[in-house]
């Protein structure tokens, strides 16, 4: 249990600092830093007998997802099953708590799965195994058969959720740009969803030549983003269940960088059409558009704060790129980041309490965290070229792309700066990865 | 290479002189690309199916990436990094191309941007690029009605390589005929 506590002490301090700490720039690359739990998931029994019995293919495959989430956060370390000295059944009936401490797991968790059709059920326990008791109560969740990964990343959630207190953010899915070379030198952009840890890849209208930035509505069913297809850079909407999109602007000029505000009723964006990037708010329930920024210079990436209160943007109107933020009538402009001479692409946290965007600076592009309160920033990768970045629905983990030499791929970073890894695209290019809330 | 765009630029300047203010060399100037005699605003060679000697919305969709950079050289005109006010030595050229346009001509301007800095904002960049050469052609007496505008941000560069050379190659506008 104390390194329970520990572990939960480590995510708060990742979460918001204490004032004091942190609130120097720095370079955060010291990756595995954080001390993860260990943690034992053995296959899932199966219960669809009169007593529980080995584990079959879905009790396997069910595990394998689960440690496998666990492990990508950064904050668990699953152990090897092959160490085991408890078999699954015998855990489910019973968890002998002796042999699990033997090898210094902290938790561990028994579970088990009931296909009746095609419906698939799967309850598990998390047990505390240096306290010896559960961790909260058992629980049975269900779902279509074919659904079974979406099961497994539940489970993931909910062992996330008691052992952090956080939410999880497995049952997620991202939105990004495939890139796939037509020959040595030219290329195609299409738009693809996935779920979080790379599976079920979809590709939607792949006849696209070329789309940009797109952005998840605050209910995962629609992906707001740029398309050339007419020829011109507008703004298009694609509806991921009715598998249908919708040209939405159509202005002279630029039409770029759709953002929905968090009740799903606004869509900020950036137009040109009245000689200059500004950004702009349009009703989507058919009410008018409204001019939010009025400056010479270039104003444009709008991103909302969780209220609903706030918008952050990039500016060059101080002589470069930089954060500012205003209130979501477009007053109260207030600017944000002052170090350095290239600052943009800002993306709210979920929580609120941060904004990530992209730093600019020594001939580096990087992704890097602000504090809106505070204006105190920490840059958390140091490559040649990182952007895009997008929140987890539970606000820990920063999803963005990064380019090395010709080559574009995903990666994710702890909100600490830690446990920095490639996010799977297979060998397609990947870039303006959106993440999407939560799927139930 | 070096020859093509010599060729195509004692071209231009035999039409520049012979005035060519006739329908039929204004529909020359239109379709462009495909006939190798043709010159005037769709410049370059012609390209006789290279498909980068003319421009239309289309062919110039057909795969994002790289540009042929063999053609239109006499079209493009380049820009500092993150600026988006016209060179001084941008202006003969963009001078030449409005004299150039005939009344009625469709024409589009294209933005780029080199591959630093953040997609959105280079999209916002490369459109205050062609705004810029626009407005340019329009001083010029082009009207700007004829002139329509695209960025493409840093999606379509015209060198591939990652150093000063190929950014500064890549920080431009073309200005083409629709």
């Amino acid at each position: 249990m104390i390194r329970i506590l520990t572990l939960l002490f480590v995510f708060m301090l990742g979460m918001a600092p204490p004032p004091g700490h942190a609130a120097e720039l720095r370079i955060d690359i010291t990756k595995g830093g954080l001390n993860p739990m260990p943690i034992a998931v053995p296959d899932f029994v199966t219960l669809s007998g009169d007593s529980p019995s080995a584990p079959t293919e879905h009790g396997i495959r069910i595990a394998e997802v689960v440690n496998a989430d666990l492990e990508r956060s950064g904050l668990f370390r699953p152990l090897d099953p092959k160490a085991f000295l408890q078999d699954s059944v015998g855990l489910w009936k019973a968890p002998d708590f002796r042999n699990w401490r033997l090898l210094s797991a902290d938790a561990v968790v028994a579970g088990g799965t009931t296909l009746a059709g095609d419906k698939l059920s799967v309850d598990f326990v998390l047990y505390d195994v240096n306290q010896g008791g559960k961790l909260g109560e058992s629980k049975r969740i269900s779902a279509p058969t074919k659904d079974w990964r979406h099961l497994a990343h539940r489970v993931a959630d909910e062992i996330y959720s008691r052992l952090t207190g956080e939410g999880g953010y497995f049952t997620s899915r991202i939105g990004f740009v495939a890139q796939k070379n037509i020959d040595a030198r030219r290329f195609r952009k299409w738009l693809s969803v996935m779920d979080q840890d790379g599976a079920n890849r979809v590709d939607l209208n792949p006849n696209e030549l070329l789309v940009l930035t797109p952005r998840f509505s605050p209910n995962g069913e629609h992906l707001y983003y740029l398309s050339y297809e007419t020829g011109f850079p507008r703004i298009f909407r694609w509806g991921l269940y009715e598998r249908q999109k919708a040209m939405l602007t159509e202005f002279p000029g630029l039409n770029a960088c759709p953002s929905l505000s968090p009740d799903g009723t606004r869509m900020a964006m950036t137009l040109t059409k009245d000689g200059n990037a500004e950004i702009y708010v349009k009703d989507l329930r058919g009410g008018g558009l409204k001019r939010l920024t009025e400056s010479s210079a270039i104003d444009t990436s709008p991103s909302w704060s969780p209220d609903g209160n706030s918008i952050v943007f990039t500016s060059s109107r101080g002589g470069s790129p930089q954060i500012y933020v205003m209130d979501a009538n477009g007053g109260g402009v207030k600017r944000l980041s002052f170090e350095g001479k290239n600052n943009s692409a800002p993306a709210w946290s979920p929580r609120g309490d941060n904004i990530a965007y992209v730093q600019g600076g020594g001939g580096k592009f990087r992704i890097a965290v602000l504090n809106p309160k505070t204006g105190k920033s920490r840059t958390l990768t140091d490559s040649w070229m990182d952007e895009s970045p997008t929140w987890s629905p539970n606000g820990r983990v920063i999803l963005f792309s990064r380019q090395n030499n010709s080559q574009t791929k995903l990666y994710t970073i702890d909100l600490t700066g830690h446990n920095e890894r490639m996010a799977p695209v297979g060998d397609l290019g990947g870039s303006d990865p959106t993440w999407s809330p939560l799927i139930r | 290479m070096k020859k093509q765009i010599l060729m195509t630029m004692a071209a231009m300047a035999l039409t520049i002189l012979t005035g060519c203010s006739s329908t039929d060399d204004a529909n020359k100037k239109i379709d462009g690309g495909g006939d190798p005699g043709s010159m005037g605003l769709n410049g370059g060679m012609g390209g006789g199916g290279q498909g980068q000697g003319g421009f239309a919305p289309g062919g110039s969709l057909s795969g994002g990436g790289v540009m042929d950079p063999s053609a239109n050289e006499n079209q493009r005109v380049y820009f500092d990094y993150d600026s988006s006010i016209v060179r001084d030595d941008a202006r003969p050229k963009l001078m030449s191309l409005a004299r150039m346009v005939n009344k009625g001509q469709g024409v589009v301007i294209e933005g780029h941007c080199d591959e630093r800095g953040t997609r959105e904002y280079n999209l916002a960049l490369g459109q205050k690029r062609a705004d810029a050469v626009k407005d340019f052609l329009v001083s010029q007496g082009v009207s700007a009605g004829q002139i329509q505008t695209i960025s493409f941000g840093k999606e379509r560069p015209l060198a591939v390589g990652h150093e000063d050379g190929s950014w500064a190659q890549n920080r431009r506008a073309e200005v083409l005929s629709r």
